[in-house]
């Protein structure tokens, strides 16, 4: 199984904003059921992608700021990262293709 | 992983599996579905001798459901699974049979696009994975074909996505059964759901009437008591009667509650062929374990 670590607000922009790699963040809260529900297959992604692309967590309720900053308005919602942009939005549950579909776009670019 | 096959290769415990499925009765209707919201299905499947992957896919086969028949479900299911049997490699059958399927075949609405090469390179793959393991980097790269052709055409993603669900070792990564399962199923739900009859006006209409008397309709029972049955039914009951307060409203109730009927009986027929195809696969792996 592969960790994924949630964020702080303030190791935002150094584990997130100046990464090498592209970061896909789940910003997610510990009471959504499909939050967890999305969890086997984030870390099947992290695994898959490691070492082309980061997978990190933010809990909107113990950073609401980063929330308030990228306007999350409900979770799960899904924001991949690169040079400290935000390049790609998604929102819901995701099956493992549509997610592998993301990380293409961005893994590609990384190589 | 059970190591000798579905239920550990012991018939005791495929029986006594059944046995319980069928005295908890309705209770199975959730059978797995607290797992499944945890998001570890494969360790409860496991614990009963199944094979994860088994385990991933039977809970989004059986209670997405909207007539409670899952444990009669549940039951034929297990009972076909033969004792000891390849359980990975009837998940892998029905992908095969997914995609061939002469109605709802996954293949169909990617025939004649520039799609249809890359999406059967990843099911020559899987063909290929029931008699020998694939080398990871190839099931990555089919599916970064298949994702860069998608990304070229502008085609709906939504074609593409049960095979790039598929493109996964199901050993390594066996929840994909289920994503399989999801990734089919969004169109056919979006397709039952689009009518001439039932636009997406009537649609944001009838949502707009359902929350004004949802709201009467709470104001009249005052506190709510979760999880009590009677309130609930007088809640229901308040809720008819605001439905027919007058011939517009009254209308527009029958027209969505046609359109969800006629929606639903869509859903069912489709998701009673992808269960008879599951089992199909898994009587089929009987020849397998005989062999």
């Amino acid at each position: 199984m592969t960790q994924i670590d949630d964020v702080k607000t303030d190791e935002f922009e150094t584990l997130v904003l100046k990464s090498d790699l592209p970061v896909f963040v789940d910003f997610h809260a510990t009471w959504c059921g499909p939050c967890k529900a999305m969890m086997p297959a984030l870390e099947d992604i992290a695994r898959e992608y490691q070492g082309e692309i980061k997978i990190v967590k933010v809990d909107i309720d113990a950073e609401p700021k980063i929330a308030e900053t990228y306007g999350i308005l409900g979770v799960p919602t899904f924001i991949m990262m690169q040079g400290g942009q935000a390049k790609e939005r998604v929102s819901g549950g995701m099956t493992r293709g549509k997610l592998a579909a993301i990380f293409e776009r961005f893994a590609g670019e990384a190589q | 992983m059970s190591g000798q096959g579905a239920f550990g290769g012991d018939a005791a415990r495929k029986h006594a599996l059944i046995a319980d499925v069928a005295d908890k009765g309705p209770v199975y209707t959730a059978w797995l579905t607290p797992a499944v919201l945890d998001g570890k299905p494969g360790d409860l499947a496991a614990g009963q001798g199944l094979h994860p992957a088994i385990g991933y896919l039977l809970p989004p086969l059986g209670t997405y459901d909207q007539e409670a028949d899952s444990g009669v479900f549940y039951q034929a299911a297990l009972e076909a699974v033969p004792v000891g049997a390849d359980e990975p490699g009837i998940v892998r059958a029905w992908f095969l049979w997914a995609w061939d399927h002469p109605t709802y075949g996954l293949s169909i609405p990617l025939r004649g696009t520039s799609l249809e090469a890359a999406a059967e390179t990843i099911i020559d793959l899987v063909r290929e994975s029931r008699s020998k393991p694939i080398e990871p980097k190839r099931w990555r790269q089919a599916r970064a074909a298949l994702s860069a052709k998608m990304d070229e055409t502008g085609l709906d993603p939504e074609i593409a996505d049960p095979i790039l669900s598929m493109a996964w070792d199901i050993e390594t990564t066996p929840a994909i059964g289920a994503d399989v399962f999801s990734a089919w199923m969004g169109p056919v739900f979006q397709a039952a759901h689009t009518s001439q009859t039932w636009t997406e006006a009537d649609a944001q209409a009838h949502g707009a009437k359902l929350g004004e008397l949802s709201q009467k309709a709470m104001a009249e029972i005052g506190e709510v008591r979760q999880g009590d049955p009677e309130q609930y039914a007088q809640y229901k009951a308040i809720m008819e009667t605001l439905w027919s307060g007058d011939p517009a409203t009254a209308t527009l109730y029958r027209r969505q509650q046609a359109h969800q009927a006629a929606a639903n009986a869509i859903i069912a027929a489709w998701r009673a062929e992808v269960r008879r195809g599951f089992i199909a696969c898994a009587e089929a792996a009987a020849q397998a374990v005989a062999a």
